[in-house]
């Protein structure tokens, strides 16, 4: 009877418990909307169009990501694997890129845009909107100069959005640091795989990162994480994007 | 008893002495007589090498082959199969005595599968020398188990004779109860007007096109098909009236009744034909012979039909009837004689003219009569889409039109055959239309879709994220390494490799210095997973920043102060130029072009990227992977001087392009032959 009774009392202070927890929950959704309001406008919905060639077998794939706008001058950070998708298993076709289309929020207008330049070692690949004069449409975007640091732990804020058939509807998920790595280069270890490229919040709106994966280099371990690249390491390759960009397209001869 | 014993013994070694005799005579006279036979044919066998054109997912490709024939006048006419020579754009034929004379079609006959080519006697070195040719026997005189020789050049394997008997002399072949035609490409179809000779000479691939001999060295048969360890034969007197036909008009012109027929055995008819079909807006349905009518005569003469074997005989009989005659058809229909007059008609041309239109990406078809009948189209308007090339406008159209969708009208003209389809393509882009609305039917549906006048050309991939760089490769000094190298307890890094024509290699880094300090900051590396390190650390610095690198070289430290340079460019970054005409890529030799194959600082030259299957440059052999250094002994140095080079070859059109390559250590030749007649009729390029 007072082991009964010990049980109850130890299931009303769960229960009395579970108020205060409810409203952290809320709080990060309610933050993470904050989030979504303020920084959805700079991410973007690209679609990739790629000639494939396999044999004497050819025709044309459509791949779609998300990427986000780091310059008003209409530099885009995305995913490289865009411009190579896997495609079925077995040696890959010869790929050809053809079109990039990019929508802003959701636009009417689709934006043709062009590759800037590619870093193959963080799997991320930078792309200008083609013609784009800032007079044209003010554009918000993401500073990677002013950023902080995110600690083990941390939840971590990521907005998306949805495509075309969903008339791009932004929303966000929420992930959590869970560790730290040093090898094979210094970023910070995420719970779950995120939208490569897209940037990653604070709770408190303030810019971390952006994810990626990192693949070990060792011989016979091909495992893969993860990760946020810090804000910090693509300071200077933004840079570098944006002075590329500035001397137009780079057209096949 | 004894003398008995002996007596019979001498008897039979008699006897046996005697068959011998008689075996060895026999053998002499069929070795004389093959001698024979051999001395006639084999002067004026050919064995034809050929380059064909064949049209494949929107593109002309482009395939070697090889065949058989016979030189059959002194003119220089070659007689050989049409599925031999077919869409030939080269074809050399090479004789017994070893002289290779280049030769033209002068006319083909696919329902015979036969084409008579002609040999450029004024390209001989001797024009005047006599022209050895063969004559073409009698092959109505031919009967089961006469001795018949294959001569050809089986699996290429040249001047080569085999000897069989005639199986039978009058094979038909049946489906069900029809002649059955066979299709040797192209979509043509042969075997209406072939009774075929089956012999047991053994035929193999290559012997297409060769001589089927009688043992007085006449040519009795075209060797067509083989299998099983038959051969059949296109029958020489066939041969011959397809043969002066062609040298007559230049082609085969038949006549046509638009009937089909079954013989009348199973309707217990001694003679007479069954007409099986007959064919919509024909002559026979003018006439108004139906479907199951039996034909007594034809133009005075009486219809045999008894047995198949007799049928291709009353088909050739109305084909060697003049377009224009008036024919008087006997027949029966349910027991009542009628009669009818027939006006022949020309025999349509089965295969409508096929062509690539290169801007456009794909490759079009005329449609003939009989494509329209076999097809079940309502008519013959517009042109057959028979290709679609992978990335070109074609590909492109929204909605997507299909190889088999037959085009009807574009941009409001409808169209009616390639020439007025390719006009319509011209004329929109002399107007700067961007798209035009195409009209197209597939199976019961007419369609509409918009098609781009111009392809995008690809955009460039971008290029690699500039790095800073180090050039040099460098393994971890592991404790175990550090032992072996008498180093205990050093940590760091060991050079491997100095990049030649690096600012390392000015420095004066040298393979096996041992990397212990960057910019003062210790390098601490022991374990695999360090290995990226010292990239890391240079990777973070600016391209163009000098650094302090301290290096152990025999016990003794050493600072050596380096600028980092940008990492090298990828060959994703390097200038590439692609060629049209001869269907291949090359591109800029990159700094990791030269340093994997150990190629000097100056080498010159363009490395071959990409040669299209079924081009010209893959014809020739040109092969992958390896440096293009000079086209016709012009040098090629760089993309730039490949494009100008190439520029002036595709301006002179010259017959052979040199093309001198390298090969890992080894240089080498391959002689492009192309044909640049095909690309002057390209007749939608842009101007």
């Amino acid at each position: 009877m007072h082991a009964l009774r010990r049980a109850f009392g130890a299931a009303a202070l769960c229960l009395a418990a579970l108020p205060a927890a409810l409203p952290a929950a809320d709080e990060v959704g309610k933050r993470a909307e904050g989030i979504v309001t303020a920084r959805s406008a700079a991410i973007v919905t690209i679609e990739v169009v790629l000639d494939y060639k396999r044999g004497e077998r050819s025709g044309e794939v459509k791949v779609n990501t998300r990427g986000v706008i780091v310059a008003d001058t209409g530099l885009i950070l995305a995913p490289l694997e865009v411009l190579s998708p896997r495609m079925g298993q077995g040696p890959q076709p010869e790929l050809k890129l053809q079109a990039i289309r990019v929508v802003v929020e959701s636009d009417e207008k689709e934006w043709e845009a062009f590759v800037v330049l590619k870093d193959t070692l963080r799997g991320l690949t930078f792309l200008q909107l083609k013609d784009f004069k800032p007079a044209d449409r003010k554009l918000q975007w993401v500073d990677f100069t002013k950023a902080a640091k995110a600690q083990t732990g941390e939840q971590l804020v990521t907005v998306l959005r949805l495509a075309k058939g969903y008339d791009y509807a932004p929303h966000f998920s929420v992930n959590r640091i869970v560790g730290e790595i040093t090898k094979p280069r210094a970023a910070q270890l995420v719970d779950a795989a995120g939208p490569v490229g897209l940037p990653v919040f604070r709770l408190d709106g303030q810019l971390v990162g952006c994810h990626g994966v990192l693949a070990s280099e060792l011989a016979g371990d091909s495992s893969r994480h993860a990760v946020v690249f810090p804000a910090d390491d693509l300071v200077n390759p933004i840079k570098q994007a944006r002075e590329k960009a500035a001397e137009g397209e780079q057209k096949t001869e | 008893m004894k003398r008995i014993t002996v007596l019979l013994a001498a008897l039979a070694l008699a006897s046996a002495s005697g068959a011998v005799s008689s075996q060895s005579g026999e053998r002499q006279a069929l070795r004389e007589a093959l001698d024979f036979a051999k001395a006639k044919i084999y002067p004026a066998l050919v064995n034809i090498s050929v380059v064909s054109a064949r049209f494949s997912s929107g593109r002309t490709t482009r395939v070697g082959g090889a065949g058989s024939g016979t030189i059959i006048s002194p003119a220089g006419h070659v007689l050989t199969n049409y599925h031999v020579a077919r869409d030939a754009t080269r074809i050399v034929c090479t004789l017994t005595s070893g002289e290779q004379i280049p030769a033209d079609i002068v006319g083909d006959d696919p329902a015979t599968d036969l084409s008579v080519l002609k040999l450029r006697l004024h390209e001989r070195k001797d024009p005047t020398r006599p022209l050895p040719f063969a004559m073409l026997g009698d092959s109505d005189r031919l009967d089961v188990g006469d001795s018949v020789i294959a001569v050809g050049n089986p699996l290429s394997l040249s001047s080569s004779m085999t000897l069989g008997i005639v199986s039978n002399p009058r094979r038909v072949f049946t489906r069900g109860d029809e002649i059955q035609e066979f299709d040797f490409g192209a979509g043509s179809k042969t075997g209406m007007f072939t009774v075929w000779i089956q012999h047991d000479a053994l035929i193999l691939p290559g012997n297409s096109g060769g001589p089927l001999v009688n043992l007085q060295g006449e040519v009795v048969g075209v060797n067509t098909r083989g299998g099983s360890g038959y051969g059949f034969a296109t029958p020489a007197n066939l041969v011959k009236r397809v043969v002066n036909q062609i040298l007559t008009f230049g082609e085969v012109r038949r006549g046509w009744l638009g009937m089909s027929f079954l013989p009348v055995a199973k309707l217990d008819r001694e003679t007479g034909a069954l007409v099986a079909t007959v064919d919509p807006e024909s002559p026979a349905e003018a006439a108004g012979i139906r479907p199951g009518d039996v034909l007594l005569a034809l133009d005075g003469q009486v219809a045999d039909c008894r047995f198949l074997e007799q049928v291709p005989v009353l088909y050739a009989t109305i084909a060697d009837m003049p377009a224009g005659k008036k024919v008087q058809a006997e027949f029966v229909r349910g027991g009542e004689r009628l009669a009818v007059e027939l006006t022949v008609a020309p025999m349509a041309d089965f295969v409508g003219t096929e062509e690539e239109l290169t801007a456009l990406g794909i490759t079009v078809q005329n449609i003939t009569v009989p494509m329209a009948r076999e097809h079940r189209y309502p008519d013959t308007r517009g042109v057959l889409l028979t290709g679609v090339r992978g990335g070109q406008v074609f590909e492109e159209a929204k909605p997507p039109i299909r190889a088999g969708d037959v085009i009807l009208e574009v941009d409001g003209t409808a169209i009616v055959d390639i020439a007025a389809f390719a006009a319509t393509f011209a004329a929109a882009r002399e107007q700067n239309k961007e798209e035009v609305g195409v009209v197209y039917r597939r199976d019961r549906e007419i369609l509409v879709t918009l098609v781009k006048l111009d392809k995008d050309k690809p955009r460039k991939p971008g290029g690699e994220l500039p790095k800073a760089w180090l050039g040099v490769n460098t393994q971890v000094l592991t404790p175990k390494v550090a032992q072996a190298l008498g180093l205990e307890g050093r940590r760091g890094f060991r050079i491997t490799e100095v990049y030649p024509w690096t600012k390392a290699h000015a420095a004066g880094f040298e393979t096996g210095d041992l990397l212990i300090a960057f910019d003062g900051e210790p390098l601490k590396a022991s374990r695999p997973q360090d290995a990226r390190d010292l990239r890391n650390l240079v990777e973070d610095r600016v391209i163009g920043e000098t650094v302090e690198v301290t290096v152990l070289r025999g016990g003794e430290e050493k600072k050596l102060e380096v600028e980092l340079e940008e990492s090298p460019a990828s060959a994703l970054d390097a200038k590439t130029a692609e060629n049209e005409t001869f269907e291949f890529i090359v591109r800029e030799l990159t700094f990791m072009d030269r340093i994997e194959r150990k190629l000097a600082k100056d080498q010159q030259g363009v490395l071959v990227t990409e040669v299209a299957s079924g081009g010209w440059a893959s014809v020739a052999g040109l092969p992958k992977n390896s440096i293009l250094m000079a086209l016709n002994d012009q040098p090629v140095t760089d993309v730039a001087s490949f494009r100008r080079v190439m520029k002036e070859v595709e301006d002179s059109r010259c017959p052979v392009v040199k093309v001198f390559v390298q090969r890992g250590h080894r240089t080498s030749f391959v002689f492009i032959e192309p044909d640049w007649t095909r690309k002057a009729a390209a007749r939608t390029e842009k101007k």
